[in-house]
Order: structure tokens, then sequence, then C-alpha cells
């Protein structure tokens, strides 16, 4: 594998154990009971790309699943990593977005209202976690931990 | 340019996605007599996660599939739609032929060169995009061989789906644009 590709996962690798620090930080904040557990899995993107990572699941103090995040891959269009986080019920997408800003998703004239509503309300993206959320259109809201716990109810 | 075919398909997979996490939920809460008479009636529930994960994963892919063949019947037909001017030259006989030949031959253009007409007014990160997401594309339209992973990047039907939105967006400003001038 080439050199700038093992630097792409071995960043990966970093970005999601901070995430899975973050998640258990958030965790401890809201005084929940849990167990947590990492177990390394292996994942083959494209030809000939097969890395090592990690999943993380949490338990309840009973043992029961909580949710696990499952690293989906590297190399995604749009952004520089993805997982899925899982429950019962179904999965959410988490996206690691640069804090570039995202190229307009309308370049036509802009009003000064586009402008208030594009520069002013959306403010800067900022680097890190965000939650591919389907039903809105052109965004991606930096991962919370309030986001965080609505997405625990989603997904469970 | 009608982008409701493709805006379609994509609140269809949010439907259908929807759907699969009411009944994870049913299977979870054991609302047994919602699943008389389907293939959840006998299903295990160990067996249910990995048979909906599979199925999300295989209609994503469906989905970006669907989005990207609608994304690109609308873009032939918008240049078709063009190409009728061409039965304006004189002589009219050889215009009329020559409409023909234009539209049947647009047909076979490559959809990778079609999206570079439009250089001059889709930025070249849409674009790029939206090669990778051809070819990732065509890999699961021959099939989705795990033996031999597509090149490029995986992707999402949201990002398609936003992606092939920015790029009628950034075409249609500048057409609109163009139309004004002539006024």
């Amino acid at each position: 594998m080439k050199e700038v590709h093992l630097e792409r996962i071995e960043t990966f690798n970093k970005r999601l154990e901070t995430l899975y620090n973050k998640i258990c930080q958030w965790l401890d904040e809201l005084q929940i009971e849990y167990t947590r557990q990492e177990k390394e899995m292996s994942l083959t993107e494209q030809k000939n790309m097969t890395y090592t990572t990690k999943e993380l699941d949490i338990f309840t103090k009973e043992g029961e699943s909580l949710f696990c995040i499952v690293p989906y891959g590297v190399w995604i269009i749009g952004a520089e990593g993805r997982v899925e986080l899982e429950g019962d019920s179904g999965s959410e997408s988490l996206v690691y977005l640069l804090g570039k800003e995202p190229s307009p998703l309308i370049t036509e004239i802009e009003s000064e209202k586009d402008k208030i509503i594009r520069k002013k309300l959306n403010g800067p993206r900022q680097e890190g976690w965000h939650w591919v959320d389907e039903r809105i259109i052109g965004k991606r809201p930096l991962l919370t931990k309030d986001i965080f716990m609505a997405l625990l109810e989603k997904i469970n | 340019m009608n982008i409701g075919f493709v805006t379609e398909i994509y609140y269809n997979y949010l439907t259908v996605k929807n759907s699969l996490t009411v009944t994870r939920r049913s299977m979870n809460k054991k609302i047994s007599i919602l699943h008389r008479r389907t293939i959840f009636e006998e299903l295990k529930l160990n067996d249910l996660n990995p048979m909906l994960k599979s199925a999300d994963n295989e209609l994503a892919d469906l989905i970006v599939l669907g989005l990207f063949a609608s994304f690109e019947r609308q873009l032939r037909d918008e240049i078709l739609d063009k190409s009728s001017k061409l039965q304006e030259i004189i002589p009219r006989e050889l215009g009329e032929r020559l409409t023909i030949l234009a539209q049947r031959e647009i047909e076979r253009w490559r959809i990778g060169e079609i999206i570079d007409l439009f250089n001059f007014t889709v930025d070249g990160d849409v674009r790029g995009k939206l090669k990778q997401i051809l070819k990732y594309r065509n890999w699961i339209a021959h099939g989705r061989n795990p033996n031999d992973l597509p090149s490029v990047p995986s992707t999402d039907p949201k990002t398609t789906y936003e992606t092939i939105l920015e790029f009628f967006s950034q075409m249609q400003g500048d057409l609109v644009s163009h139309e004004n001038k002539r006024f």
C-alpha cells in the first residue's frame, strides 16, 4: 500500500479514537452507567486496500447493547471517512469533514437574503464528525452531545 | 430541466429506509400481529439485524444507481432539446437530417464528456464528484463484484442527490443568466 494511503488510514484511526473518547465522555457527563468494548476489525476498500481499524460497542450495566459504532470507510466521496452509529432499530451515518467551507448549493445571483442565510446563519463549517441527516438537504450538522443523544433515541 | 424525477427517487428512498426502521422496531417490540403473512413471521430476532443491514446497503446502492440514471436521462434530454435548433439550418432537408443524426448520436455520448460540456458554468469540484459517483455507479451496475472493488471512494444516496442538485443549480443558474442577457 502507498505511504499516502497508510497515512490516511492512520489519521482515520486517530480520529475514530478521539470520537470514541468524546462519546464516552458525554455518557459520563450524563451519568450513564455502561461498559465499553473495542473490537479490532478488518476493512477492505477499493483495490488491494485492506486495513485494521476498531469498532466501539457500548453496553448497559445489565449487558444489553446500547449502540455500536462501526467504521464504514476512509475513502468516501465528499468526506474524510465514515462510520455507522448502529442501534436495535437502525443506523445513522457520521462523516468526518474538514473545516473548508462547502461549495454553495446554488450559484445563481445572490440576493442579500441568500447571503445572510448562507454566510451568517450557517457560519463556517467546523472540522470534525458530522451527522448525515438524510432528511435535510445541504446540511451535515456537527455531532454534539445533544445531537448524539437524539440519534441514540432514533436508532433504538 | 425537470429535477422532480431525481427528487422523487430520493424521497422514495427515505420512505423505504424509514420503513425498515419501523420494521426493526416492530420486531424488537415483538408486535407479531404486524408480521403475519410476511417473511418476518418466522424470523428469529438474531437473524433480523444482518438481514436488514444487508437490505439497507443494497437499497442505498440501488438508489445511487437510480439517482444517477435519472440525472443522466435529464441531462441527455436537455441536450436533445437544444439540438432541435439544428432544424433551422438551411437547406431545411439538411437541417432535418442533421437533427436526426445528432439525436441518435447524443444517446451514445459518454456521460463523463457530457458533464464536462458544462465546465463553463459548473465548477470542477462538482464535476469531479459526479465522475467519482459515476465510477461507483458503474461498479454497482456491473454486479458489485466483491473481488473487483471500484478504484474510487464509495458514496451514499444523500451525497449523490446533493451533488446532482448542485450540478443542476449551477448549470441552470448560468443558463438563466444567459437567457436574461438576450433581452
